[in-house]
């Protein structure tokens, strides 16, 4: 073909494929999971942006019951709001309570969350449960309750085993208290639980990351996440430093700190199944699984976000703005949710690939032929292709994925190239 | 100081009108207002009345300056035309900010002197050396200049530039010393280097401050009493001398002439002498300075404008002759008509492959006015569709792509510029090529084109110009001390050497002390070798450049280096090799990062995450892909702009 007949069939394709604005049937299935967010925390950790509301220690227990009184219902009545939405039904296959600290929470409020979530959208029998919670923040009693109430996974915010660093990064816990929590869900019969490891924080070595590692694998958690600190601005990291210098450790040590975790985690057993998920075989996460399958989901409670008939939407996270939403509403279509981006098939293909890519599932071939069209399946097929062989393994031409830890590595810029390359 | 120089003050205007003229004519237009008294009284074609002169100085001078005073003090522009003029000018931000004069025009203005009325005809000229041909026509045009200098600056390398211009077309010229008001004036010094470097007497100086109106009475006197008037007869057969032109919008092209012989009026049927395409007048006048025709049309030794018709300013060619057509035209043109050819190549992308038909049209807009601009479709597999342009010089080129950015709203991709080689082949044959990458491999010999370099400095930098000037090839051919503090070099050089960044070096070296101008010589073999830039194995055709073998080595480590240092990293190891016939002579790489963040990415997160990913991509699709490695646009632009 001469320059301009390629040029000509280019823009043809161009145009049929933006032609395609409406998204794929996956993406107006019934929702099956939710997310459900609880914002009190004792303190504010210092590399926090998340929608939060302090309760502090000191705060009158009056006072405190009232705030959450007060959230629980808003929750309650935004969940109670859902039944009118019309939408076609599929039972819950996770639910999880994010945060904040949801362990802060009574199991009363937290059951009463579950029950009307089960009644309005239907828990699945074995649903995944999870419910984050922060060490020095239940007893033994209490873990109990939760057990007794449904939840049947657990998120211990563990970040570091280091005391300075705790203290550095402003947790309200100690170290004696990670093992106590971990020893207290145990005993709760809560057998399947999560933890958090940070890498990259201020001062943090080499040495303290692996420390904090070998802690993490003696205690045999069934699944563990490991990521690197962002500086979000507006927190107190962002005030005191700034990305790419001292004290925050060199893009060689934090990729040191990345690559020892993948490799000793694999080393232990653990499945490194997406780019900063681990698990023991059998023990991924369900409901982080929906995201990175680009599937809807619900989101309830302050600044939560839902991803339903192709609209994310991010709920206000300021409590007054959030309460007035909810309170105002008197059935689901009074819900404001303003669209912010028609999701177009574009924006599903590229986020199909990003979130795919995230995995080590990888993208299946087959999948983006049937989901979108064979063509896409083939541009995506010749970018991966070009990348290095020890970033990106193809199996047989039907799968692609990055590999662990170094295609993982150098995820943002394998997936820029690939969409660069799609013909939008 | 000034009262002791014998100055009196005048009294000018309360407004100052600041600088740029020519340019204010063209605003001025059209005609709301006849000009009929002013007109009527001119001299009825008495010529020992008129006076046709340019002025001629280095860049910031005074030219515009005095040019402007010369106008208030003959009442040719008066202050309420002088604030329409500046807020005219408020769109000509270019050429202010550059200091520069890009277009020449003519003003007639009526000068009383001891009761007689003098026709004076001013003729500005381009500042600056890319435009030296129209500079030649134009004082081709007249008959005597105005030397300005700035007497705490000194005679510059483009003075003399300029007088030899005007030395070679039999000018008048006398000097007009300026600022001599400024503290740091050195009027003395500056007039012995003026009787040194140029043979003028100082005597017949006159001294003055255009800014503050000092001396422009004198400065009159001068053009009326010490340059010739015209000569010739409106009786002989039609000569006009093209020195100007431009492309009006509502106009169409307006052709500045000098009758050098018989008459021009509407309705003439006229002949262009080098192309012999006709035209039939549409309308002759004036700017005084509004445009204002004239019914009896022109007569020989006159200057003036002429509308017929032409489509753009490149159908009627500066330095062309102009007579009628058939019967009673002059049998041979006016002498040193000459095609200008542009000197200087790049290539001319748009950033968005889509602005290439936007590109297009600017580009031919700005070909209607710019005669001198050479342009003809150029593709690269790499840079997709654009143009390979040709200027008469590095400033040319940077005002024409400044331009096309600024006025046209292009965001533009330009590669390094060189100049036109000549290729001998194996068969003999010779190819004139202005584009590196298309230099074939195989080859007898390669002729690059030499040009003469004029230096004026203090001789305390002397030694460490010709340093400067040897490691740029040139050959030192003399060395004049013209005064105890000034000396003037001639250098012989590759114009390739030119064109990059000499210009800059040399102020960095002199620190500011010194100025050059150069002229065409001729072609010369040398042992010229086309370098080839690969990145990442994949070559950059844009960046293909011809070095000399000797050099290449050096050449080639710090391209490679350069480009090492501007390609952003990725997710692999880039190599960067410079080759001459196939074999590495330079090379340089660029590591891999170690990682991008690992964040989680959880429901929260996907429209962030998709965001950021976003802006990378379309940071990326600005780049042009090189293989599989994304080289940002402004890289070619830093490339080009190596200091040596």
């Amino acid at each position: 073909m001469g320059r301009l007949d390629m040029k000509t069939a280019f823009a043809a394709y161009v145009k049929e494929s933006v032609g395609r604005s409406s998204a794929s049937k996956v993406i107006s299935q019934p929702p099956h999971a939710a997310y459900v967010h609880i914002p009190f925390c004792r303190q504010r950790c210092h590399y926090c942006d998340f929608p939060i509301v302090v309760t502090g220690d000191h705060l009158e227990v009056e006072k405190r019951a009232n705030l959450h009184e007060n959230y629980f219902n808003a929750l309650i009545r935004e969940i109670g709001l859902e039944s009118t939405s019309g939408r076609p039904r599929r039972a819950l296959t996770s639910v999880y309570f994010g945060g904040g600290t949801p362990s802060l929470a009574s199991a009363r409020d937290i059951s009463n969350v579950l029950r009307t979530l089960d009644s309005v959208v239907g828990l699945e029998s074995n649903c995944e449960v999870t419910l984050e919670m922060d060490p020095g923040t239940f007893d033994l009693a209490k873990a109990r309750e939760f057990q007794s109430i449904g939840i049947n996974r657990a998120s211990v915010g563990a970040q570091t085993f280091n005391p300075e660093l705790l203290k550095l990064c402003g947790r309200a816990h100690s170290v004696d208290e990670i093992y106590q929590a971990v020893e207290n869900i145990r005993s709760a019969g809560i057998q399947n639980f999560s933890m958090d490891l940070i890498g990259g924080l201020p001062t943090q070595s080499l040495e303290t990351f692996q420390g904090s590692l070998e802690e993490l694998i003696r205690l045999e958690p069934s699944h563990l996440s490991v990521y690197d600190l962002i500086i979000e601005n507006g927190t107190k990291f962002a005030r005191l430093y700034s990305a790419g210098s001292s004290p925050l450790p060199s893009e060689e040590d934090t990729s040191e700190m990345y690559r020892m975790a993948s490799l000793r985690l694999q080393e232990a057993s653990y499945v490194h199944y997406e780019t900063s998920s681990f698990a023991l075989e059998g023990f991924q996460s369900a409901h982080n699984q929906t995201y990175w399958r680009n599937e809807p989901y619900f989101g309830f409670g302050l600044g939560a976000a839902s991803f339903l008939d192709g609209n994310r939407f991010k709920r206000d996270g300021r409590m007054g703005g959030y309460m007035d939403w909810v309170s105002t509403a008197s059935k689901y279509e009074d819900l404001e949710m303003p669209v912010e981006e028609v999701y177009t098939f574009q924006t599903e293909v590229e986020e199909f690939i990003m979130l795919g890519l995230r995995t080590a599932e990888g993208l299946d071939f087959e999948e983006l032929s049937r989901r979108f069209d064979e063509d896409i399946a083939k541009n995506v097929f010749k970018s991966l292709k070009g990348q290095e062989r020890h970033h990106v393994h193809l199996e047989d031409g039907l799968l692609a994925r990055l590999t662990s830890p170094e295609g993982f590595l150098v995820q943002n810029a394998i997936i820029v190239d690939v969409l660069k390359n799609l013909p939008f | 100081m000034i009262t002791s120089l014998g100055l009196r003050r005048i009294s000018p205007p309360s407004k100052v009108w600041s600088g740029g003229w020519r340019r204010g004519l063209s605003g001025l237009l059209p005609s709301r207002e006849k000009e009929t008294e002013r007109i009527s009284k001119d001299p009825d074609l008495d010529l020992s009345k008129i006076r046709n002169f340019s002025i001629i100085a280095h860049v910031d001078h005074g030219k515009s300056t005095l040019a402007d005073q010369l106008m208030r003090f003959t009442n040719t522009v008066d202050a309420r035309r002088l604030e329409d003029g500046q807020q005219i000018l408020d769109d000509m931000d270019l050429e202010r900010e550059r200091g520069i004069t890009i277009k020449m025009r003519s003003v007639r203005m009526n000068y009383m002197n001891r009761n007689e009325n003098y026709q004076l005809n001013l003729i500005d000229t381009p500042g600056h050396v890319d435009f030296s041909y129209e500079v030649s026509r134009s004082l081709a045009a007249v008959e005597g200049a105005l030397l300005v200098i700035d007497a705490s600056q000194g005679v510059q390398a483009q003075t003399v530039a300029n007088v030899d211009l005007a030395i070679e077309n039999d000018l008048e010229i006398f000097t007009v010393l300026n600022k001599i008001d400024l503290p740091h004036a050195e009027t003395d010094k500056v007039l012995k280097e003026l009787e040194v470097v140029i043979g003028l007497d100082p005597k017949d100086a006159i001294l003055i401050s255009a800014k503050k109106g000092f001396g422009i009475d004198k400065v009159l006197e001068g053009v009326v009493d010490r340059i010739p008037h015209p000569t010739g007869s409106s009786r002989e057969p039609l000569k006009a001398l093209v020195f100007d032109s431009y492309y009006d919008v509502y106009k169409g092209v307006v052709v500045f002439v000098r009758l050098k012989g018989g008459r021009l009026r509407k309705g003439d049927k006229i002949q262009v002498m080098s192309s012999k395409s006709k035209y039939t007048v549409e309308e002759v006048g004036t700017f005084t300075p509004n445009m204002t025709k004239l019914d009896k049309g022109i007569s020989s030794g006159e200057v003036g404008y002429v509308m017929c018709g032409a489509k753009q300013i490149g159908d009627i060619p500066v330095g062309d002759t102009i007579t009628l057509s058939g019967e009673g035209g002059a049998a041979e043109p006016l002498p040193g008509y000459k095609k200008v050819k542009p000197m200087v190549f790049c290539g001319i992308f748009p950033i968005d492959g889509d602005d290439f038909k936007k590109l297009q049209t600017s580009v031919e807009k700005l070909k209607l006015n710019d005669a001198s601009l050479d342009y003809q479709v150029d593709s690269s597999s790499a840079l997709g569709m654009g143009f390979r342009c040709g200027f008469l010089g590095l400033l040319h080129m940077d005002i024409v792509i400044e331009r096309l950015e600024r006025e046209y709203d292009l965001s533009l991709l330009c590669t390094t510029p060189s100049v036109t080689y000549r290729v001998v082949q194996l068969d003999g044959s010779i190819e004139e090529l202005s584009n590196p990458s298309l230099i074939p491999k195989d080859l007898r010999e390669i002729q690059e084109p030499f040009v003469k370099v004029q230096v004026m400095l203090s001789p305390s930098k002397m030694g460490a110009v010709i340093d400067l000037f040897r490691s740029r090839r040139a050959t030192l051919l003399n060395t004049s001390h013209l005064s105890g503090e000034r000396a003037q070099l001639s250098f012989e050089m590759p114009l390739v050497e030119v064109i990059t960044d000499l210009h800059d070096s040399l102020k960095s070296v002199s620190r500011g002390y010194a100025s050059m101008d150069y002229q065409m010589s001729d072609y010369r073999p040398q042992a010229l070798v086309k370098m080839n830039i690969t990145v990442a194995e994949t070559e950059v055709g844009p960046l293909s450049t011809v070095v000399p073998r000797s050099d290449a080595h050096r050449r080639g480590k710090e391209l490679c280096g350069k480009l090492a240092e501007l390609i952003p990293r990725h997710q692999f190891k880039i190599s960067v090799q410079a080759k001459v016939g196939g074999k590495v002579v330079a090379s340089d790489h660029i590591n891999p990062f170690r990682k991008d963040v690992t964040s989680k990415c959880y429901g929260g997160d996907v429209t962030r995450k998709k965001k950021l990913l976003d802006k990378q991509k379309k940071g990326k699709k600005r780049m042009r892909q090189f293989g599989r490695v994304d080289v940002p646009n402004d890289v070619f632009r830093q490339i080009a702009k190596i200091k040596r």
